[in-house]
C-alpha cells in the first residue's frame, strides 16, 4: 500500500553561524513498506522526525528527496488538485487536536469528505447524510449529531473525528498522536474505536504516537530517532 | 472544483459570518446607500426630462438669434412644410427694467413677447387659474413670474412700468415651460404681447435682443432638417434647439452634478470597504486552521478560493440589499434637498438600474476587500494541519499581496472615472482619495510610532495599557483612524473652501467694491446717467464701451471655411470661440485685473496701424482656445464692417475681480466712433440708495438695465447653499460609515477584550481599572483620528483654496475646532462600545464559561 524508498526532508534555517549548513536535514534516507491492511505504529522522541514522516506518506508535503508511492501511485507525479483528490478518495486522517471545523456541526464534520469525494463516488445527499449519521451513531453520538464541537468534550470531538476519518472509506488512515489531548481513560477508549472500525473495514493504519500500550496493538513499530529509522519491531497485534 | 462541496461550505459558513459581519456590512450600505440613491434621482430625472421635454422646451424646434431670421433661413424652414403643417410661434426676448408703480421697487426681468399661440406643448399655470387662456386679448397686461411678485412686492392687478409704458399685471405665473427656480430667481420673466412690447420702444439699433420661433412639426423631420441646414444655421448664427438636444443638455446638466456628488458616495463605499477588509483579514486568521484541515482531507486550492470568494459575494448580496433599503429614506429627502436645482418635478423610486448599481458595486467592493485573505487562504499547505508553523512564505504571500493591492488599486480609479464620467476628474478623485487615505494612514502610524516609542511612564497603570492597547497584536487602530480621519477630512475642508469661497463674493460695504452694474447705455445718455449718479451719491468706479461682434477670419481662412471641418479635427473650444458672440471694448491702459504676459501695448497717440491692421490685445485663455500669439492675425465683423486685427499682446484677467473684464481689447483709435453702448460699474452706499437709483433709472432711462450686484450674490449664494446642504448631507453619510466602522471594530474585539478583562480580573484588577482602560483606549483614539482628520483637514483646504481656487486662505477656527472636538466625542462614545469587563461574574464562573 505504502512504498517509501530514499525519502529524505530538508528545510532551511537561518545560517546564525559562518559554516553551518543552511538547510535542516528532518528526515534522512528513509525506506520504508507498508502492507495493505498493516497496522504500524511510528514511534520516536520529539524532534525525531515522525510528524514529518506522517505528513509525507499521506501526500501533505513534498519530499526533498526520494521515492514515494501509496496505493501503487507515484505521488511525486502529482500535482497539488491531484495530491488532493487522491486524499480525498483515499486517505482518511486522525489529528491529536481534533481538527474539527468549530463552525459544522457533528454531523456537517463528518459530511465533509462524503461532499469532497469524486463525482462517480460521491453518493447523493440523503444517502451521504445516512452514512454520517450511521457512523456517529456507531461512535456513540448519535444524539449529539446537531452539536458544535465547542458543545462537545475531548473525547467525543474524537470520535467525530474517528468518524469522519472512515467516512471515505479510505484505503489508509493517517492518525498523528490521536490520544495525545485526552486522558488516560478517554484515550483508551478511542483507540478501542480506532481499532474496532480497522478491523471492521480493512484500513490500513498509520500511528505516530508516545504510548506504549497503544504501540504494543500494531503490526509493527517503526522506531524513529534523528529522522532516521532507528529500528522495525515486528509485534502483530495484542489485544 | 467540487460545487455541491463548496455550495454546503458556504451555506454553513454563512450562518456564523453573518452574526460577525452583519455590522461590517453597514460599513459598505452606507456608501451604497448614497450612490444607490443619486443614480435613482439622476435615472428618475433622465426620465421625467425624457417623457416632458416638449413641455419643458414648449416646441419640437426652437430657433433662437440675435437678428430677426434671414430669408434664407426662412426658405429654409419652408422645407419642413413637407413633412406635415407647422404650428409656429415667435418671441422677441430681452432683458428690461421693470419698476413696480406702487411699492417703487424695480429689478431687471426677462421680457417675453409673444406673436402667435404659447406655448406649443405643455401649460402655463396662473394665478388666478386658467387666464393665461385669455393671453393678449387685451392689449395693457403682462403676465409675470410669481417670484416677481414678492421681489417687488406686488399683487395681482398692480401695475408694472417697462420702458415707457404702464402694464397691468393680469396674473403670475407659477409654473411655465423652459424655466426653473433659480432662474426665475435671477431674472423673472415678463410675458406680454409683441404689440405691446413695440409700444415700450425697447427694441432699438444696438439692442441686445433675441429673436427665437418656436415650433410643432411632425415627428421624424427635426433631425433631419437640422443636419441638413446645419451649415446654413451656423452661417446665420442661429442657434438652434430640438427636443433631442434639450434632452441631452438638461440630462447632462444635472447629471453631472448627480455624478461628482456621487463620488462622495464612492467616497464611502470605499471607506467602508477599508473597514470590511480588516473585519475580513480577522476571519481569514481564524479560519487558518479549518483550511488546513480541509485541505488535508482533499479539498483543492481551488475549492477554497471558491468557499470564501462565495461568502465574500454573498456578505456583499446581503449589504447592498442593505445600502438598498437605506437609500429609501434617502431618496425621501433628496428632491428637497436638490429644491430648485432639480430641472423637473420628480417621483421617485430605486428602479432596477439603482438596484442593479447598488448590488454590482457592493459585491464589486466586498470582493476587492476579500481578494488578498482570499488568496492568503488558497496558499494554505495542508501540512499546516499537522505542523502549524508551517505555512506559505512571506515572499509568496507579498507577491500575491501586491497583485491583489494592484487589482484594488485598477478598480478603483475605474469605479471613479465611471461614476464621474469624465476620465480627468475620475483619475483626479481617484488619485486624491488614494493620496488622503495613504496621508492618513501614514500621519496614524506616525503617531502610533512616537507612542511606541516614548510610552507616556508617568500616567497610572491603567491609562497606560489603554494606549498601550492602540499599538497591540490585532488592534483595529489603522482603519478606524482613516475612517473617521477621512470623514472629518471630507466635511471640515467642504466647510472650510465654502467659507472661503462666500467670503471672497460678499460685496464688500466698503467704498471701494462696486454693488451696481448699469448697462445697455446708449452714448448720449452717458452724461445724463452720469448726472443721475452723481444725484443719488453714487460713485462710478469703473465703465467700459461694449461693440458686439463676431470673428470672421483666423490667421486668413475665414470662419466659414473652419468651420466646414467635416472630420472634425477642430476642438471644442476652438469651435466655442469661433462661433460666439463678442463683447469687444477699446482702452489705451491695461485695467487693474489685467496683467500683460505677452507682448507690448500699444501707446495712445502714437498708434501704428500696419497692413495686417489694428494691434488688440487677447485673454491668454482665448488666445490658446483660437490657438493663436503675437503676431498672429484675426479679422473681426464690427456691426457689418469688416477689420483685420494683429494681435499685439496676451493678458492675464482676474476674472474673480468685479470689473469690467474683456477678452478682447482694441485701441481706442480703431472703436471709438462705432455704434456702442456703455457698462457702467458704481457703489451705492446702501440698499435703499440702490432701490431709489433703480426707480429714477427706469423712470428716465427706460432702456437701460441696471443690476444690484447683492441680488446676484443672493440668488448665488442660495444656490451654492443648495448645493452645499447636498454636499453636506451626503459628506454626513462618510461620517456614518466612519461610526460604523467603529462599531464593528469595537464589537469584533468584544470578545479578545473580555478574556483580557477576565484574565486582569484574576490577577487583581477591579472593575473601575477595567473601565478606565477600555475608555482610555477609546480617548486615544478618538484622539489620534481627530487629531490626523483636523490636520489633514487644515493642510487639504489650503491647497484647494490657494492653488485650485486661487483665494486667500482664511480658515474658520472655530467652526473647526467644533468639528474636530464634535468628532472626538462621537469617536469616545462610540469606541468602547459593546465590551464588558464582566463586573457581575466571578472569575471562577468567567473562567468556567469561557472555557466550557
Amino acid at each position: 500500500m505504502i512504498l517509501a524508498r530514499n525519502l529524505t526532508q530538508r528545510y532551511s534555517r537561518a545560517a546564525t553561524e559562518p559554516g553551518t549548513d543552511s538547510m535542516l536535514t528532518v528526515l534522512d534516507s528513509v525506506d520504508l513498506d507498508v502492507a495493505e491492511g498493516e497496522v504500524v505504529v511510528i514511534l520516536g522522541p520529539s524532534g525525531s522526525g515522525k510528524t514529518t514522516l506522517l505528513g509525507l506518506l499521506a501526500g501533505l508535503d513534498r519530499p526533498s528527496d526520494g521515492e514515494l508511492r501509496l496505493a501503487g501511485v507515484d505521488l511525486g507525479m502529482l500535482d497539488e488538485d491531484a495530491r488532493a483528490a487522491m486524499r480525498a478518495e483515499r486517505i482518511g486522517f486522525v489529528f491529536q487536536s481534533f481538527h474539527l471545523i468549530p463552525t459544522l456541526t457533528a454531523l456537517e464534520n463528518v459530511l465533509v469528505p462524503l461532499e469532497l469525494l469524486s463525482s462517480n463516488r460521491r453518493r447523493r445527499a440523503a444517502d451521504a447524510e445516512e452514512t454520517a449519521r450511521a457512523l456517529l451513531d456507531r461512535v456513540g453520538l448519535g444524539d449529539r449529531l446537531e452539536h458544535y464541537p465547542a458543545q462537545l468534550s475531548g473525547g467525543e470531538q474524537q470520535r467525530v473525528g474517528i468518524a469522519r476519518a472512515f467516512a471515505n472509506q479510505p484505503d489508509v488512515l493517517f492518525a498523528d498522536e490521536p490520544t495525545g489531548n485526552l486522558d488516560r481513560e478517554t484515550g483508551r477508549e478511542i483507540i478501542n474505536l480506532l481499532f474496532e472500525l480497522n478491523q471492521q473495514r480493512g484500513t490500513t493504519l498509520v500511528i505516530v504516537t508516545h504510548d506504549l500500550e497503544l504501540s504494543r496493538r500494531a503490526d509493527r513499530i517503526i522506531h524513529l530517532a534523528g529522522g532516521q529509522i532507528e529500528r522495525i519491531e515486528t509485534v502483530g497485534r495484542g489485544t | 472544483m467540487n460545487a455541491r462541496f463548496v455550495a454546503a461550505m458556504i451555506r454553513r459558513e454563512l450562518r456564523t459570518a453573518f452574526r460577525r459581519f452583519g455590522f461590517y456590512g453597514s460599513c459598505i450600505a452606507i456608501g451604497i446607500a448614497v450612490v444607490v440613491g443619486l443614480h435613482s434621482l439622476r435615472e428618475a430625472v433622465d426620465s421625467a426630462v425624457d417623457l416632458r421635454s416638449r413641455e419643458l422646451l414648449g416646441a419640437d424646434l426652437r430657433l433662437e438669434s440675435r437678428e430677426p431670421l434671414s430669408t434664407e433661413v426662412k426658405r429654409a424652414l419652408q422645407k419642413l412644410e413637407q413633412g406635415g403643417p407647422i404650428e409656429s410661434t415667435e418671441l422677441t426676448r430681452l432683458g428690461s427694467m421693470a419698476l413696480a408703480e406702487r411699492s417703487g421697487r424695480s429689478r431687471l426681468v426677462d421680457l417675453l413677447a409673444i406673436d402667435g399661440l404659447y406655448p406649443l406643448y405643455g401649460e402655463v399655470w396662473t394665478e388666478p387659474a386658467f387666464l393665461w387662456e385669455r393671453f393678449g386679448e387685451v392689449s395693457g397686461q403682462v403676465f409675470v413670474d410669481s417670484t416677481l411678485l414678492i421681489q417687488l412686492d406686488l399683487e395681482v392687478s398692480d401695475r408694472l412700468r417697462i420702458g415707457g409704458e404702464s402694464f397691468v399685471i393680469a396674473a403670475a405665473i407659477k409654473k411655465a415651460p423652459g424655466s426653473f427656480g433659480l432662474q426665475a430667481e435671477m431674472a423673472p420673466r415678463v410675458f406680454l404681447s409683441k404689440s405691446d412690447l413695440d409700444r415700450t420702444e425697447l427694441v432699438q439699433k444696438g439692442s441686445l435682443v433675441s429673436y427665437l420661433r418656436y415650433m410643432k412639426l411632425a415627428d421624424g423631420v427635426v433631425d433631419a432638417w437640422v443636419d441638413e441646414q446645419g451649415a446654413l444655421l451656423e452661417e446665420s448664427r442661429v442657434r438652434v434647439q430640438t427636443v433631442r438636444g434639450y434632452q441631452e443638455d438638461m440630462s447632462e446638466a444635472f447629471g453631472n452634478l448627480t455624478r461628482f456628488l456621487g463620488l462622495i458616495g464612492l467616497a464611502a463605499l470605499m471607506l467602508g470597504s477599508i473597514g470590511v477588509a480588516a473585519g475580513i483579514r480577522v476571519f481569514v486568521r481564524e479560519k487558518l486552521d479549518t483550511v488546513a484541515l480541509l485541505r488535508s482531507i482533499g479539498a483543492s486550492p481551488r475549492d477554497v478560493v471558491a468557499i470564501y470568494a462565495g461568502l465574500a459575494v454573498a456578505l456583499g448580496l446581503t449589504a447592498g440589499l442593505l445600502g438598498i433599503v437605506l437609500s429609501l429614506p434617502l431618496l425621501w429627502v433628496l428632491p428637497d434637498v436638490f429644491g430648485d436645482l432639480l430641472p423637473v418635478e420628480v417621483s421617485l423610486r430605486v428602479g432596477p438600474k439603482g438596484i442593479a448599481t447598488g448590488l454590482g458595486l457592493s459585491v464589486w467592493a466586498t470582493l476587492l476587500c476579500a481578494m488578498g485573505p482570499v488568496s492568503d487562504l488558497a496558499s494554505v499547505a495542508p501540512l499546516r494541519a499537522l505542523r502549524r508553523d508551517f505555512g506559505s512564505t512571506e515572499k509568496d504571500r507579498r507577491v500575491a499581496r501586491v497583485g491583489a493591492t494592484l487589482v484594488v488599486v485598477v478598480s478603483l480609479v475605474l469605479a471613479a472615472v465611471w461614476q464621474a464620467g469624465n476620465l480627468r476628474v475620475g483619475l483626479a478623485f481617484a488619485a486624491g482619495l488614494i493620496a488622503t487615505v495613504a496621508a492618513l494612514a501614514a500621519s496614524a502610524l506616525a503617531m502610533v510610532y512616537v507612542l511606541r516609542r516614548y510610552p507616556p511612564r508617568v500616567f497610572a497603570y491603567w491609562a497606560r495599557q489603554g494606549i498601550a492597547n492602540l499599538f497591540r497584536p490585532r488592534n483595529h487602530t489603522l482603519p478606524t483612524t482613516i475612517a473617521i480621519g477621512f470623514a472629518l477630512f471630507l466635511v471640515g475642508t467642504i466647510h472650510t473652501v465654502e467659507r472661503n469661497i462666500l467670503a471672497q463674493m460678499e460685496v464688500d460695504t466698503g467704498s471701494r467694491r462696486p454693488n451696481f452694474i448699469l448697462f445697455d447705455v446708449q452714448r448720449d445718455q452717458l452724461e445724463g446717467i452720469l448726472g443721475l449718479l452723481d444725484e443719488h451719491g453714487a460713485r462710478v468706479v469703473d465703465q467700459a464701451p461694449l461693440i458686439s461682434a463676431r470673428i470672421a477670419a483666423v490667421d486668413g481662412i475665414d470662419r466659414a471655411l473652419w468651420l466646414e471641418d467635416q472630420d472634425e479635427t477642430l476642438t471644442r473650444d476652438f469651435r466655442w470661440a469661433l462661433q460666439r458672440e463678442y463683447r469687444l471694448t477699446y482702452a489705451d491702459d491695461l485695467r487693474d485685473s489685467e496683467e500683460l504676459i505677452a507682448g507690448s501695448w500699444w501707446k495712445a497717440g502714437e498708434l501704428v496701424v500696419g497692413d495686417d491692421g489694428y494691434p488688440v490685445s487677447i485673454e491668454r485663455d482665448l488666445a490658446k482656445s483660437l490657438g493663436v500669439g503675437v503676431g498672429d492675425r484675426l479679422r473681426w465683423q464690427i456691426q457689418g464692417v469688416e477689420v483685420d486685427t494683429v494681435v499685439a499682446n496676451l493678458r492675464q484677467v482676474d476674472w474673480g475681480r468685479m470689473a469690467t473684464n474683456f477678452f478682447v481689447v482694441f485701441p481706442t483709435e480703431a472703436l471709438e466712433e462705432a455704434p456702442q453702448s456703455t457698462v457702467l460699474l458704481a457703489h451705492l452706499a446702501d440698499e435703499q440708495a440702490r432701490a431709489e437709483m433703480q426707480r429714477d433709472l427706469v423712470g428716465r432711462f427706460p432702456n437701460v438695465s441696471a443690476l444690484d450686484a447683492t441680488l446676484i450674490l443672493r440668488s448665488l449664494d442660495t444656490m451654492l447653499g443648495q448645493i452645499s446642504i447636498a454636499i453636506r448631507l451626503l459628506s454626513l453619510f462618510t461620517l456614518g460609515t466612519g461610526i460604523a466602522i467603529l462599531i464593528a471594530a469595537a464589537l469584533a474585539a468584544r470578545s479578545e477584550r473580555a478574556r483580557e478583562a477576565l484574565l486582569l480580573r484574576i490577577l487583581g484588577a477591579s472593575t473601575s481599572v477595567l473601565r478606565r482602560i477600555i475608555a482610555t483606549e477609546a480617548i486615544a483614539l478618538a484622539l489620534l483620528a481627530s487629531l490626523v482628520g483636523g490636520l489633514l483637514t487644515m493642510i487639504g483646504s489650503f491647497c484647494v483654496v490657494v492653488y485650485l481656487f486661487e483665494l486667500p486662505f482664511d480658515p474658520p477656527l472655530l467652526d473647526l475646532l467644533a468639528l474636530v472636538f464634535a468628532t472626538f466625542c462621537v469617536t469616545a462614545l462610540f469606541g468602547g462600545v459593546g465590551v464588558t469587563v464582566g463586573g457581575g461574574e466571578s472569575p471562577e464562573a468567567a473562567l468556567r464559561r469561557e472555557t466550557a
